[in-house]
């Protein structure tokens, strides 16, 4: 019997399989799609191309199914017991941010005739700061098994936070000088920016689990 | 015929031990999803049968031949007696440990048959079961301070396949010490006694604790397995870890001791390292209470049996 084949039957006989595996490879799956996501969010807004936005909700689709995949293979036994319900909240938070970024997006749709100006200008800000914090999320959770800093990557991901909130409250300025021909307008828009302002706390609290994670089995 | 009964009540003990310590053993790795339930027990025998065959003489010799050199009447008294208390302290849920009844059995049915009981021995195992949990809660001591320090240089993705890894290596530790000295102690007084031959006593001691183990053990896993675990992994392979090589230590030396209260002193010694809130003293005192009532009910009660039987044969 080679090595590989018996370390292929020690690994079946102990543990059935790797499920590990399969759940940190789907994890990133799952943040790889939700910085695309963001990132097509950010894109359409940009070339305001409304069909570009309506894609987003693929997006979700797909990260859906990769979410209870995961779950499911937590729930068969991947990983150790006191890991499972951290691992499983970031993959919910995460899931929380793609519902965002899908909200988000639907409500564009009737909000992109009053998206212009200076307004425009810091929606695309954030858009594309919410797509390098996805893209931060995503190396922050590889840093749990490459053993990178996570301290640090948390801190970028905070100060892109700030940033965010920073432009936050000049975006409420301006949205207030908007004058919307009905009331569903004015309230698409409104969310619209609720949304996607709330997506940078959603990956903050995602985060704050990696770090949960990170000193649990310390 | 009645030489069977010795063989009959050793073997009701090793069931015992199979369904109660099972637990000790492969709980946690069950508890973690690291061994599903049916492998687990058939890896729990193997070790169990691997452990007496490599190392149980010693501690067979110990208790079959140093602390009274046993005959017919005394074997079967003390291992009646020994097996009726452990089923009727398991029935009345009074955990005792079955080697600190049978030992005590063996003194006092040696005792009470006039023959010569090595008290120095019995002062020496004595001696082992006062200081093998003291141990133990100092090996976990350092054990967990320096796995905490070297572990936390790593991801914790890897810190996690190591303690999958280092828990089955403690579980399998634990298995391979209740065979080598646990088991041993059960099956000492049948194989010096001259009723069973050694390789004999082997395969049928280590299919009775297989048997305990693959009928009766399941709730007790699924408690302990779900309780530790619930506690947190690194504390759980600490306590397995210092108290398998603690029995290994005694194990070497020949001595009979108890693996329960081994890992109830690692536990202590993890509690200590993470304050002293953590330690139930009224479990220690209920647990010292046992393990006074144990030996002493055995020792009393073979030693009015025997001075009955001398009164009335």
């Amino acid at each position: 019997m080679s090595a590989q084949k018996a370390d292929r039957v020690f690994k079946r006989f102990f543990s059935g399989g790797n499920p590990e595996q399969k759940v940190i490879g789907q994890i990133s799956e799952h943040i790889r799609i939700l910085s695309s996501a963001a990132d097509v969010l950010r894109e359409g807004i940009e070339k305001n191309d409304l069909d570009l936005v309506a894609s987003v909700a693929d997006l979700e689709r797909e990260g859906d199914s990769i979410r209870r995949s995961i779950v499911s293979l937590i729930f068969e036994g991947a990983f150790l017991p006191f890991l499972r319900p951290s691992i499983c909240r970031f993959v919910e938070i995460s899931d929380q941010v793609f519902d965002d970024i899908e909200d988000a997006s639907v409500l564009y749709r009737h909000a992109a005739p009053y998206v212009k100006g200076d307004l425009r200008e810091n929606v695309l800000k954030i858009a594309a700061l919410n797509t390098h914090m996805c893209e931060m999320l995503l190396i922050a959770f590889e840093s749990l098994f490459s053993g990178g800093d996570l301290r640090e990557k948390s801190l970028a991901i905070r100060v892109y936070e700030k940033r965010i909130d920073e432009i936050k409250f000049d975006l409420l300025d301006q949205v207030r000088t908007v004058e919307p021909a009905t009331f569903w307008d004015g309230r698409s828009l409104a969310r619209f920016i609720d949304y996607l302002t709330h997506v940078s706390d959603a990956i903050e609290d995602a985060s704050d689990y990696l770090q949960i994670i990170n000193v649990s089995l310390r | 015929m009645l030489e069977y009964l010795p063989i009959l009540a050793c073997m009701l003990m090793a069931v015992g031990m199979g369904s109660n310590d099972t637990s000790n053993a492969v709980g946690i790795c069950i508890g973690c999803g690291i061994l599903k339930l049916k492998r687990a027990i058939l890896f729990f025998g193997i070790l169990v049968l691997v452990g007496i065959v490599m190392q149980g003489e010693r501690v067979m010799r110990t208790v079959g031949k140093d602390i009274v050199q046993v005959d017919m009447a005394v074997l079967s008294i003390s291992c009646i007696v020994a097996a009726a208390l452990i089923i009727g302290s398991n029935w009345k849920k009074i955990p005792l440990s079955v080697l600190q009844v049978l030992i005590g059995s063996l003194a006092g049915a040696g005792a009470g048959a006039g023959l010569e009981v090595n008290y120095g021995k019995l002062g020496q195992i004595v001696f082992s079961w006062v200081v093998s949990p003291f141990i133990a809660l100092i090996l976990a001591n350092l054990t967990y301070r320096g796995i905490e320090r070297v572990l936390s240089r790593y991801p914790v993705f890897s810190i996690e396949r190591t303690l999958r890894v280092l828990l089955l290596a403690s579980s399998s530790l634990i298995a391979y010490n209740l065979g080598a000295n646990s088991l041993a102690t059960i099956l000492g007084p049948v194989v010096h006694g001259g009723v069973l031959g050694t390789h004999q006593a082997f395969l049928a001691g280590s299919l009775f604790v297989f048997l305990g183990a693959y009928f009766l053990s399941y709730r007790v896993i699924d408690t302990i397995g779900k309780g530790i675990t619930a506690l947190d992994p690194i504390s759980g392979f600490t306590a397995q870890f210092s108290a398998g090589v603690c029995i290994l230590l005694f194990t070497f030396l020949g001595m009979p001791i108890s693996t329960t209260y081994c890992i109830i002193g690692a536990i202590s010694g993890v509690g200590f390292v993470k304050g002293m809130g953590t330690v139930r003293k009224e479990l220690i005192v209920k647990i010292l209470r046992n393990w006074i009532l144990g030996p002493s009910l055995g020792f009393g009660l073979c030693y009015f049996l025997m001075l009955l039987l001398a009164v009335y044969l």
